[in-house]
This record gives structure tokens, C-alpha cells and sequence, in this order.
């Protein structure tokens, strides 16, 4: 990653942009520029060596104009706060544009936990929330899985959290396991949301997904599901990137007739990364990680990580592609951003995109309040018509307005959020 | 999909024709209903007969991929092939999800829809006129009145499946088996419909429903066969189909009086119960069961009797009469005389004209079911709804009777009744139901040991020669044996007769008769007089292979002699010299 790519000064640019557009006043951009709370803390763990460790966690509290604060927590080595205030603004921007009753947050932990046993993580988890446990929960700030956590970790998390209040919140924290509090479907949804959006934009250029093919970068949850999904629909998956930990950097697994998901996902370790001499023997081409984004394709679907298509590789884009669908957050540098505009190529932004997972994130916690848990079906149907529903809202007002799409999702998520915090008397 | 487009979210269920969900066939129905929509175009387009307001309901059909991808997703091959009951397979269907393709068309669909909705079978072999499967899936109404869009949206999604389910429920696998195809050959579309019907209180049913024929197998001495033959039920369609006590008629002669005996004839053989879908309290929740939605209510309930204007007459008990339409005194009877006689809707003008119309387009005789609602009162034109097509197969061969007497020797039974043409020199084997120990209260013992001695036939590919009593396929136990067609799918010949203790009034159930014309199953019909003449002592003399205490299997030397005369509906069966004992 670049080292002198600052997340949060681009969601702060960005916001700047649409506020430009809103004309909204100084109060609301003092309110909404920076986040209303950050917790930054320490939790000691004793390792398994007998050694203790003291690691840096953070939770970041965006907005909450809108309900209780919703976001993930990543252990990630190369961690920074600024990743994580920029991560709760586009949470208070991503929960806003599909109109569900929840404000941003992000949280982290700066850790590896590739060199971390199980024990280990979950010291950390409960350590996480015995700092925080004043300050998040069903009626304030509802943690999920993020970048390496997943069920379990919140488990741990909300187990400790029970102990400390002493009473039963299942809606506390999402993304646990099903049967756990965990909502069907959840796993599926933010794959499945991005195609969902990418359905309905190929709807509206006029082509027929079937004639198709895409490249998707990242070989984790959203990039499995939304190649499934793309699938199905009948698309044409060209080329899947992914992280290969042994050797520390990316490939790019490409094969002319499409990509066999079902084959990859039989020599693929529990991080998402592809075997490759596997790969090779199955007939795909190893490529270089950074290959994926110059695929001769129709779609680009970004699902690894922040920072990827920038003003140095957005050029290397085939000029077939017509579709840009960012699974992840914050893929596009606004250098980029623009190059694409000038091209025509059709954006549907992150925090449309991959809001799926939010989504289902929310009716998890609706069943935890509940406690009345819903079929598949009905969350995925959910699911695709909340969706279908924000895409249709972003992109009628793109049309309406002439706007880029990034610009006309920004522009309904902050105006919801700037009418929540007036009508609250905040501004 | 032919007549249909892509459903969208934005024009919803309410669309002009038909929509269609998914890729691959849209299946036997939905193809008769998608033709039915192009001849109603043709032949009406104002889409209006006589006043009445002719239309197909509103449709649509979720393609045969669907079911695919449901089967693959949920990898449901393994339990559905297995040996597991109909109920477990309907439960891990219900238990499966559709995936992400399409349940959010699903959600949209049934989000912007409060009316009754039917969901129905439309598979591949449905309904073709090679391999029958008419009526072998299952359907299921949904009220579609609930409150929430979620629980509007479960309810639907489990009737899918449902019917789904249904191509792997014990019956259907006896029939693949029997005709030998495997059943991971055949492929489900399902159609989604409204229902047509007007709400009552807490129920929603159409006015009438209906069953046209326009050949009948049963003709009477004055009327010709291809004059055709209506059945007419109040509520929905289940009445007839079932083969329940409905109204019967031929459409070209709506005034000729029915062959009742006498009133009291009449008044135990007509309709005194209907079918409706239930909009108020669901007593026995129950995704696998057919009739969850549905409420099967008497007549003599209806608390406004002027809704029975245009179907019934009024029992003059004091002067054992029927008078013509609704009275302040007496029991209604449902003759359907206002209607048929009085013409007080054009039903049977809708008919003829509609009836007409298909055969020219398919070149073929037709059967046909519709439902008619009165309409409201802000819009009271009544409405006929268009809700299947299928061409009727009908022998050509020309058969010539020989001349036989009442009391020849040869002769095991002989009937002016027989449905079929053709001559048969193949049966040996002779099931029947064994007179001395028949009783009415057993016929579902009797049906479970036919069922029995069906499946060894199948599986040793030998065709037999069926004999019982009352109406084969009634879902009635007390008419006659409540048998389903796969039950009795190696019977080439069937018998229906009657005992002096029976009324003989035969049945003209739907699908059950399909299935036989299609198989060209010969059927004969032996009324009282006809029954004095078959042989039964010549029959119980031969060599008994199997028995129950109801059901005997005899096999003979040689084989019999069958002959048809499909065009005077006669029919001989005639025993071989050499069966002599």
C-alpha cells in the first residue's frame, strides 16, 4: 500500500466535494467532517510464551444522527487511525444511502492475527470490549466482523460483554454465527449486494449481463459470493487476485474461458489465498497481483482493499470496460475517480456497492431484538429489494442531476444525515 | 417464454399478460395458458363476451431454471430420490433457500399484491399429450392477506417449493417408474396467479368454476359426443377436480334436463359444500399441507342466500318442486338453472364461443378449466377467467362391434359407455374388487391393496384388466375407490360398475380422465342394467393368483378379446374358448 495514502483526507475530500454541492453550512461541515467520538486505548494480553503484549486498539464513532453507530473491527498489522476514522465516515455515508436507522463507526486493533493463536484473539476481543463496553452495545455502537475477525471474534466479544452487564444482548454485535445469534444469508450478503447493484446498473446501460465478463480483485467473502451470484446470473468471471501470505504479495489468476469458482475454492487456504501450482495445473495463467486491474473485461469489481485503482494504474484499464462496481471501501483515489469519469466508465460507488453487508448486518440485529430469527429466503429478498431500492434512488438522481454516481449517493447520504442531526437541533 | 416478458419490479405482478421469472421452459400449463391468452387476443380482442369480461388472470411463471438452480443450490436430489416421506422432502424443500438470484423479485412480486394467489405446476410433462402428468403436482392457494410483506412473502415462497416438492412425492415416482422415464429428466416451472374470485366475509372464491370438455366420453342417447360436456361447481375449481358432487351439462343443450331419477335423486347429488380460500384465522398452520389457505364450507352456511342468484333453484318441499332461483322458503339447490336456463349471466354463450374458437386454433377437441366472479360494486361486470387449455387425444381408428347378444356366452361384459377406441388381445390378469366383501366404508382399504397388486404389475410389466365399484379416482370415499392415477397405472382395461346398493352416476374428474385418454386406458362404465350381465361366477371360477380380503387377481389361459368403438362409445369384452374351466 502507499505510504503517503491518507484514507481519511480523501473521505474528507470527498465530503468536501459533495458539501460544495449541498451548499450545506459551516456547522454541518465541522459536524460532519470529523467523527463525534474516538476511543483510542491500549489492552494488554498475556501470550502464550508467558510474555505479555500490549496492542493499540481504536473505535472510531462517526455520526449517529441517523441510530446507533454500525461498523466493523479489523486486526490488521498495518492498522492507522486514520484508516479507521475514514472507514466510520463512510459507515455513516454507507448506512444513510440504504435508508437504514443507523450512524458510522469502525474499530481496530493493530495486530496480525496470522502469528496469533486462537487464545491469543480472544484476549484481545474481551480486552476490546472491557475497555469499550460503556461506550458500545444494541443501543449504541454495534460492532461486526472486518478485516480478519469473524464470528468467533465476536463471540468472544459479546460473551464478555454479557459477563460485564450481566444481562442477555444478542443485538449487541453482529456477524455471529448462525444458530448464535447470526443471521441466515449474512455470510452471502455483501457479495450478493454488489451484484445485486451491478444487475440493475447493467440493466440500465442496456446490456445483457449474460454477454459479460468481469475481474474481480480479492478471493475473500465478497469476491466468492459475488462471482457466485455473477455466475449465475450468467457473467463471465475472467480473473480473481488474492493475497498470498506465504510470499507476501498478490497474484492474479486468470483463465480465458472463466474462472471455475467451485475449482478455486477447493485450493484456497482459510485467508483467501489461491494455491498456485494448483492453479496452474487446473489451467489458469499466474499473473502479477496488480494484472487484474488491465483484464480485457466489462467490469471491474475492487473487493480487496482501499487505494487500489489510482493515478497510477487507473490508465491501465482495458478500454472495454464499461463498469466499475467497488466491493471494497475506498478502492478509488478521487485522481483516479476522475480519470473514470472522463472515460464514461460507470461507478457504482463503495458505499452503495458493498452495503449488503450493513444491510444484513442491521436485520441481524432486528432478529437479536427480537429474538425471532428469519428464513434465508427472506433475508436475501430483503436484501436485494433494499438494495435495488438505494441503487434506484442514487442513480434517478445521477440521471436527474447529471451527476457522477459516487457524487449522487454522497449527495443522498449526507443530505439524510445533515436532516437527521438539524432535526435533532444539533445544527 | 411465447406471449410473456420479463417480469420488472417497476410494472409488478399487475401487468398486461404474462411475466416471467428466470430462464429455461416455462412448461406444459403455463404454454396452454400462454396460447389460450394469444386465441382470446385473436378471437376477442376487446377482450369482452356478451358482457361478460373474458381475460387470463394475471401471471407469473417462474421458468424451469428456477427449480434447477433451487435443485443444485440446495444439492435436494439426494433426499427427494431417497425413500424418505412425502412430508420430510416437502420439509427440506421448504428448509432450502433460493439463493440470492431470486428472491428479491419474489419480495417485490408479493409486496405490492393483497389478493388470493394460486401457485400451480407447470412442469415439462405436465399436461403433454405423450406422458400425462395432469393433476400429479400439487397446487397451493395462498390467502395473501397477511399484514406483513415478510409473511406475505413466506407464505408464497413455501408454496413454491411445495409444489416443488410434489414432483418427488411417492406417487409421482410410481408413475415415472411405470412409464419408465427418469424422473431427474423432468423439470418444474411454477406459475404464480391471481385467483379469480370476489371476496365474502372471510372467504375469497370465484362464483363458478369450471371444467369444459368439449368431447365427452359419456354422451346420453340424444346427445352427440362431440356436443361436449361442462361441469360446473360454485367455489373453486377443487370441487371438480377432487371429483366431488358438481353440476354437469352439455353446453350445447344447457336446458335438457339432467338424468336424475326423481327430486330426491337430485337433491342427494348435488353440490352441497364448496371450496374457498380462507382469509380469516389459519387454524392448522401447515406448509406441507395442500389446504392450509383453504376452507371447505356447506352451502347452507352462506348467510346471504341472494349471492346463490344465478345458480340455484329453491326446493318446494310441500309440493316436491324446485322453483327457479332464489326463494324465502325452502333448501337451495345448486342446478346452476338461472344461469344455464334463465340465462341470467352469459356463461354458457362464453362457453360455446370460447369453446369454439380453441378447437379451431388447435385443430383439436379441448378441455378447459375457468373461474367466473360476479364482479364488485365498483365494477360489477362478471368475469370469466381463462385458467387452462389442454387438447384432448382421441382415437381415430375405426372399430366394428361384432354382433353380440345380452346373454352370449362369450361375452364377459358388454357396455354402450366405454371410453376409448382400439382393439386389445394383451390382458391375461384380472384384478377385481371382490363383490361379497365390498363395502363403501372400506374403500380406502381397497384402494391402499389396489395400489399393492398395481406395483407388482409394474414391476413384472404385465397390463391387467381392473374391475370396481362406483367411481374410479373420486376423492370421495363413499362414491367409489379413492384411488390416484399411479395406483392403478397398469391397468389397461377399467371397469366401472355398480352394486344395487349404488347409484351409478360416473365420474368425469378432470385429471383422472386425462391421464386415461392419454394412456388410451379403456374404460368402460357398466350401469345397473349392464351389470346383471357380467360374469362373475365365470370370472371368481379362474385361477386366483392373489388376494385381500377386498382385492382378487386371477390370471387366465388365454388372453381376452377387448374391442372399442370410440365413435357409438360401445365396447365389448370377450372371454376365449380356452378360458373355459
Amino acid at each position: 500500500m502507499d505510504k503517503s495514502f491518507n484514507a481519511f483526507k480523501m473521505a474528507q475530500d470527498q465530503f468536501d466535494a459533495v458539501a460544495d454541492k449541498l451548499n450545506l453550512n459551516e456547522a454541518s461541515r465541522e459536524l460532519l467532517r470529523t467523527p463525534m467520538r474516538e476511543y483510542h486505548f491500549t489492552i494488554p494480553v498475556k501470550m502464550d510464551d508467558g510474555t505479555s503484549k500490549v496492542f493499540r486498539g481504536f473505535r472510531i464513532q462517526h455520526n449517529d444522527a441517523l441510530g446507533p453507530c454500525k461498523g466493523g473491527i479489523r486486526f490488521h498489522p498495518q492498522e492507522t487511525v486514520d484508516t479507521v476514522r475514514a472507514l466510520s465516515m463512510w459507515m455513516t455515508w454507507k448506512t444513510a444511502v440504504v435508508d437504514i436507522p443507523l450512524g458510522g463507526s469502525k474499530g481496530g486493533v493493530i495486530c496480525d492475527p496470522h502469528n496469533l493463536s486462537a487464545r491469543e484473539q480472544e484476549q484481545i476481543c474481551r480486552g476490546w470490549i472491557r475497555q469499550l463496553h460503556r461506550n458500545v452495545g444494541p443501543l449504541r455502537d454495534i460492532p461486526a466482523p472486518d478485516v480478519m475477525t469473524n464470528g468467533q471474534h465476536m463471540l468472544w466479544m459479546l460473551d464478555e460483554y454479557e459477563t460485564i452487564t450481566g444481562e442477555k444482548y444478542p443485538g449487541m454485535i453482529t456477524g455471529k454465527p448462525v444458530g448464535m445469534g447470526g443471521s441466515l444469508g449474512r455470510t452471502e450478503a455483501t457479495g450478493y449486494g454488489v451484484i445485486f447493484t451491478v444487475r440493475e446498473a447493467l440493466k440500465e446501460m442496456n446490456l445483457n449481463i449474460e454477454n459479460t465478463t468481469a475481474s474481480f480483485q480479492g478471493f475473500g467473502n465478497v469476491s466468492q459470493y459475488a462471482i457466485k451470484l455473477y455466475n449465475q446470473l450468467g457473467g463471465k468471471a475472467l480473473c480473481v487476485s488474492c493475497w498470498d501470505q506465504q510470499d507476501q504479495t498478490s497474484y492474479a489468476f486468470y483463465k480465458k474461458e472463466g474462472i471455475n469458482l467451485d475449482e478455486l475454492l477447493n485450493i484456497t487456504d482459510r485467508f483467501g489465498g489461491i494455491n498456485k501450482t494448483k492453479a496452474k495445473e487446473l489451467g489458469y495463467e499466474v499473473l502479477p497481483g496488480e494484472k487484474w486491474i488491465e483484464i480485457d473485461c466489462d467490469i471491474l469489481v475492487p473487493s480487496a482493499m482501499e487505494n487500489q485503482i489510482t493515478g497510477e494504474n487507473v490508465n491501465k484499464i482495458s478500454s472495454n470496460v464499461k463498469l466499475v462496481a467497488e466491493g471494497a471501501n475506498g478502492p478509488t483515489t478521487p485522481e483516479a475517480d476522475e480519470v473514470l469519469k472522463k472515460r464514461g466508465i460507470f461507478m457504482i460507488p463503495d458505499f452503495l456497492c458493498n452495503a449488503g453487508g450493513v444491510t444484513c448486518s442491521y436485520f441481524e440485529q432486528v432478529q437479536c431484538n427480537m429474538n425471532y430469527f428469519w428464513s434465508k429466503d427472506e433475508v436475501l429478498g430483503k436484501l436485494d429489494y433494499k438494495m435495488t431500492t438505494a441503487y434506484h434512488k442514487v442513480s434517478k438522481l445521477a440521471r436527474e442531476k447529471k451527476l457522477y454516481m459516487r457524487d449522487a449517493a454522497y449527495m443522498i447520504s449526507v443530505d439524510r444525515v445533515v436532516r437527521a442531526s438539524v432535526s435533532r437541533g444539533w445544527i | 417464454m411465447k406471449s410473456g416478458q420479463k417480469f420488472e419490479r417497476e410494472t409488478g405482478f399487475f401487468h398486461d399478460g404474462f411475466t416471467y421469472i428466470g430462464s429455461g421452459f416455462p412448461g406444459g400449463k403455463a404454454s396452454g395458458l400462454a396460447l389460450s391468452q394469444d386465441i382470446l387476443k385473436k378471437h376477442f380482442p376487446e377482450g369482452d363476451i356478451a358482457g361478460m369480461r373474458v381475460n387470463i388472470p394475471h401471471t407469473t411463471v417462474l421458468l424451469s431454471g428456477v427449480f434447477d438452480q433451487f435443485m443444485m443450490e440446495n444439492e435436494l436430489y439426494e433426499i427427494s430420490l431417497s425413500d424418505a416421506s412425502d412430508e420430510e422432502i416437502a420439509i427440506s424443500f421448504i428448509n432450502s433457500s433460493f439463493g440470492g438470484l431470486y428472491t428479491g423479485d419474489l419480495y417485490s412480486l408479493i409486496s405490492n399484491i393483497d389478493q388470493p394467489l394460486a401457485v400451480r405446476s407447470s412442469s415439462i410433462c405436465e399436461d403433454s399429450l405423450n406422458e400425462p402428468f395432469a393433476g400429479f403436482y400439487e397446487t397451493k392457494m395462498v390467502a395473501n392477506n397477511q399484514v406483513s410483506s415478510t409473511d406475505k412473502f413466506n407464505a408464497l415462497v413455501n408454496a413454491i417449493k411445495y409444489v416443488y416438492a410434489s414432483l418427488f412425492f411417492k406417487q409421482s415416482k410410481k408413475y415415472f417408474q411405470t412409464i419408465s422415464i427418469d424422473i431427474c429428466e423432468e423439470k418444474m416451472a411454477v406459475i404464480i396467479q391471481e385467483v379469480v374470485g370476489d371476496q365474502h366475509g372471510d372467504y375469497f372464491y370465484p362464483y363458478i368454476s369450471g371444467v369444459l370438455k368439449s368431447y365427452n366420453f359419456y354422451p346420453s342417447e340424444q346427445i352427440e359426443q362431440d356436443a361436449g360436456f361442462a361441469a360446473l361447481a360454485f367455489g373453486l375449481g377443487k370441487t371438480i377436480v377432487d371429483g366431488s358432487t358438481c353440476w354437469s351439462y352439455c353446453p350445447r343443450y344447457p336446458r335438457t334436463p339432467q338424468p336424475f331419477n326423481n327430486m330426491k335423486d337430485l337433491l342427494n347429488n348435488t353440490q352441497k359444500e364448496y371450496w374457498a380460500v380462507n382469509l380469516g384465522k389459519i387454524n392448522n398452520y401447515n406448509p406441507v399441507a395442500e389446504t392450509e389457505y383453504l376452507a371447505h364450507n356447506s352451502i347452507f352456511d352462506i348467510g346471504d342466500r341472494s349471492l346463490l342468484k344465478h345458480i340455484c333453484s329453491t326446493y318446494d318441499h310441500i309440493n316436491d318442486r324446485l322453483i327457479m332461483g332464489v326463494q324465502n322458503y325452502g333448501a337451495p339447490v345448486l342446478d346452476f338453472a338461472p344461469t344455464l336456463r334463465a340465462e341470467t349471466l352469459p356463461l354458457n354463450t362464453v362457453i360455446n364461443q370460447i369453446i369454439k374458437a380453441c378447437e379451431d386454433e388447435t385443430n383439436s377437441k379441448v378441455e378447459i378449466e375457468f373461474a367466473v366472479s360476479l364482479g364488485t360494486t365498483k365494477d360489477p361486470q362478471p368475469r370469466f377467467g381463462f385458467l387452462q387449455l389442454r387438447p384432448i387425444n382421441i382415437s381415430n381408428e375405426i372399430i366394428d362391434l361384432p354382433e353380440i347378444t345380452d346373454s352370449s356366452d362369450e361375452v364377459l361384459l358388454s357396455s354402450k359407455n366405454v371410453m376409448g377406441n382400439g382393439i386389445s388381445n394383451d390382458i391375461c390378469d384380472i384384478v377385481y374388487i371382490r363383490p361379497e366383501n365390498f363395502d363403501t366404508q372400506y374403500t380406502n382399504q381397497i384402494a391402499a391393496d389396489i395400489a399393492e397388486f398395481n406395483a407388482i404389475f409394474t414391476s413384472n410389466k404385465r397390463k391387467y384388466l381392473l374391475i370396481g365399484f362406483g367411481r374410479w379416482g373420486t376423492s370421495d370415499p363413499w362414491c367409489g375407490i379413492p384411488v390416484q392415477w399411479p395406483q392403478i397405472s397398469n391397468a389397461k382395461i377399467i371397469v366401472e360398475t355398480v352394486l344395487p346398493s349404488m347409484r351409478a352416476d360416473f365420474s368425469q374428474g378432470a385429471h383422472f380422465f386425462h391421464n386415461m385418454t392419454a394412456h388410451n386406458v379403456f374404460y368402460f362404465s357398466v350401469d345397473r342394467e349392464d351389470a346383471k350381465n357380467l360374469d362373475w361366477n365365470w370370472i371368481q371360477q379362474q385361477k386366483t393368483i392373489n388376494e385381500t380380503k377386498f382385492v382378487k387377481h386371477v390370471r387366465l389361459k388365454q388372453n381376452l378379446k377387448v374391442l372399442v368403438d370410440g365413435r357409438h362409445s360401445n365396447g365389448v369384452i370377450m372371454k376365449n374358448e380356452d378360458n373355459k374351466q
